[in-house]
């Protein structure tokens, strides 16, 4: 068989393509869903770590409890959250999450559990990198917020950190991008992931090389999507 | 001087500043009234920055008090927020909002806050008729309970005054004088020192709980200042763009401050902090940062700002601006006011010889 027939035999006449969508739409979920609430999470702690702690003394225990998550989340693999969060706090607590239906499509409970595994590990890098973005602004962006009587959160949401966002942007790009790749792990849970979903495939046939040529593609076209996308954005700011 | 007889609008009394070790402001205490240009020089390093920087606290001071418009802008009780709507600041790097538009840059302080009174007013409207229901029921025993709180406040006051007397005397009595350098230098037993501090504070916390002791109030309907958001948009938008036009930049409205020259971004720094309608503004320092054909424009609009009767405080190196503008000037230096006067005695016949010997050099 040529490569040709192998490629058709495998993802249309097996229906291979319905697996490789599943798995498309599961990786995108995880992945854009986990950078959303990442950046939210990562932001709220930056922005607590970068609060003068003189002014306010409860601040410090918020300060601490960012020190700790930062801590626990950078300091263990993101396949040994997963599987803590999967196998041990879900059960533990007894939360038992629905599937979720939009119209034809359904998005698993394991994926919205790997959602917020996602969440919570990207999160920790964001909040680093979006301190470093906060600390990058002027503090007479502050001052001058500050000034004319704003409050201090008030100045941080509008002033702030849309600045820090801009400088640190291409810095979440990278974050992003090592995240979609990072969504592999996700089949630790099984979730049918882009990768598991290749894997499927080539298990059932014994067809190794064309799939995992073909997975590997996948994830470079998406990657260069995310670039493409950074570049975009980056445009639209610089006019600031 | 019939200034003596008017309140002040801000009263500083004893402000002091360290950074660490480092004293930078050394009590100062002055009086500034309303409708006077004051105007502040002196060496770099001497405080004069600083000094402006903790009359809207974004320094905090480390003792002394700033009272501005009957408000205590050292106490952390009071809304810093609300006081400093009320005092416009210019800065020597501009600092204009990078993400926003110039519209924007002026819209969001005056916007931002009348979307807030809005709210309150709004909320305040909708409670009244249980509140007040509250208040018809349970008001005596409310009242009873403040009448209370004013007689204990009172008998603490009482009681360490008693104690207070016999501490006063013996600390009086430690007082010892003692001459170095030329200096003369009184100084007391320290531990009492400290004890007498500390009774003070406890009469004087007793003192700020009967003033603050409120009887509850049935609230009145408050009138919505505006109907809606859109309204205060509007309005906003409206002074914006009659402030841009007054300053001739109406047409740089909808551009990023990035691309505006130096003198154009402090013009609109101007404009930003005008635009809350301020009691008073301080200027730090407005035109060090500008290159020199861009100076005059922006003392041209603080000249025009001053001629229309607006409280300032002004530290500046231009001397030729501080003799027309001011009403007054103050010469810091060593983190105290060391000489003020009006221009004429204060430029032609300076009494302090620092000030003298620093004159000697600018002029």
């Amino acid at each position: 068989m040529s490569i040709w027939q192998i490629f058709v035999r495998q993802f249309v006449t097996l229906s291979g393509y319905k697996l490789v969508l599943e798995g498309l739409f599961n990786t995108l979920i995880i992945a854009i869903f986990g950078l959303l609430l990442g950046f939210l999470l990562g932001s709220l702690v930056a922005v607590i770590k970068t609060i003068p702690s003189y002014k306010k003394p409860g601040v410090k225990v918020f300060q601490t409890i960012a020190d700790g998550y930062i801590t626990i989340f950078r300091g263990t693999p993101m396949v040994v959250q997963l599987l803590i969060i999967h196998f041990v706090i879900f059960p533990l607590l007894n939360i038992n999450i629905k599937n979720i239906i939009v119209g034809s499509l359904v998005v698993q409970g394991v994926v919205i559990e790997a959602v917020i595994a996602f969440a919570l590990n990207s999160g920790a890098y964001i909040a680093e990198i979006m301190r470093g973005g906060i600390n990058s602004v002027d503090k007479g962006q502050l001052e001058a917020g500050r000034a004319v009587g704003l409050s201090y959160p008030k100045t941080m949401v509008s002033i702030v950190v849309p600045q820090a966002f801009k400088n640190v942007l291409p810095t979440l790009g990278n974050e992003f991008i090592a995240l979609i790749k990072e969504t592999s792990v996700a089949s630790f849970i099984a979730v049918t992931d882009l990768t598991k979903a290749f894997q499927n495939m080539a298990n059932s046939t014994y067809e190794y090389i064309i799939p995992y040529i073909v997975l590997a593609f996948c994830y470079l076209i998406l990657v260069i999507l995310i670039t493409l996308l950074v570049k975009l954005m980056e445009k639209r700011l610089k006019k600031a | 001087m019939d200034q003596s007889e008017k309140k002040p609008l801000i009263e500083v009394k004893y402000l002091t500043k360290k950074f660490g070790n480092l004293l930078v402001l050394n009590e100062i205490s002055t009086n500034i009234y309303e409708g006077e240009r004051v105007v502040i020089i002196g060496p770099s390093g001497g405080g004069k920055s600083t000094f402006l920087r903790c009359l809207n606290v974004l320094e905090d001071p480390t003792s002394g008090e700033i009272i501005f418009d009957g408000d205590d802008l050292t106490d952390l009780k009071i809304d810093i927020n609300v006081c400093r709507q009320k005092m416009g600041m210019v800065f020597q790097q501009f600092n204009l909002f990078n993400n926003l538009t110039v519209l924007q840059n002026i819209m969001l302080a005056p916007v931002t806050v009348g979307k807030k009174r809005l709210k309150q007013a709004k909320w305040n409207n909708r409670i009244l008729p249980y509140y007040n229901k509250f208040l018809e029921k349970f008001g005596a025993k409310l009242n009873a309970r403040v009448d209370k709180k004013i007689a204990k406040n009172k008998a603490i006051i009482e009681k360490y005054n008693a104690m207070l007397a016999p501490v006063e005397e013996e600390w009086a009595k430690t007082k010892r004088t003692v001459e170095k350098a030329g200096k003369v230098f009184v100084t007391y037993d320290k531990a009492l020192t400290q004890k007498k501090l500390k009774i003070v504070t406890k009469i004087e916390n007793a003192e700020r709980v009967i003033d603050r002791a409120k009887y509850p109030q049935p609230k009145t309907p408050m009138e919505l200042p505006f109907p809606d958001v859109k309204a205060i948009k509007a309005a906003a938008e409206e002074r914006a763009m009659a402030l841009l036009k007054r300053i001739g930049l109406a047409e740089k409205a909808n551009v990023y401050p990035s691309t505006l020259s130096g003198g154009q971004k402090q013009r609109i720094a101007i404009v930003r902090a005008l635009a809350m309608q301020p009691k008073v503004m301080l200027f730090d320092e407005p035109t060090s940062a500008l290159d020199p054909e861009m100076v005059g424009e922006v003392l041209d609009l603080i000249k025009t700002i001053a001629d229309s009767g607006m409280t300032m405080i002004i530290v500046t190196h231009e001397m030729g601006f501080a003799k027309e503008v001011a009403s007054r000037v103050c010469f810091i230096d060593g983190g105290k006011i060391k000489e003020e006067g009006t221009p004429d005695e204060f430029f032609n016949h300076p009494k302090d010889p620092r000030l003298q010997e620093f004159l000697s050099k600018v002029l």
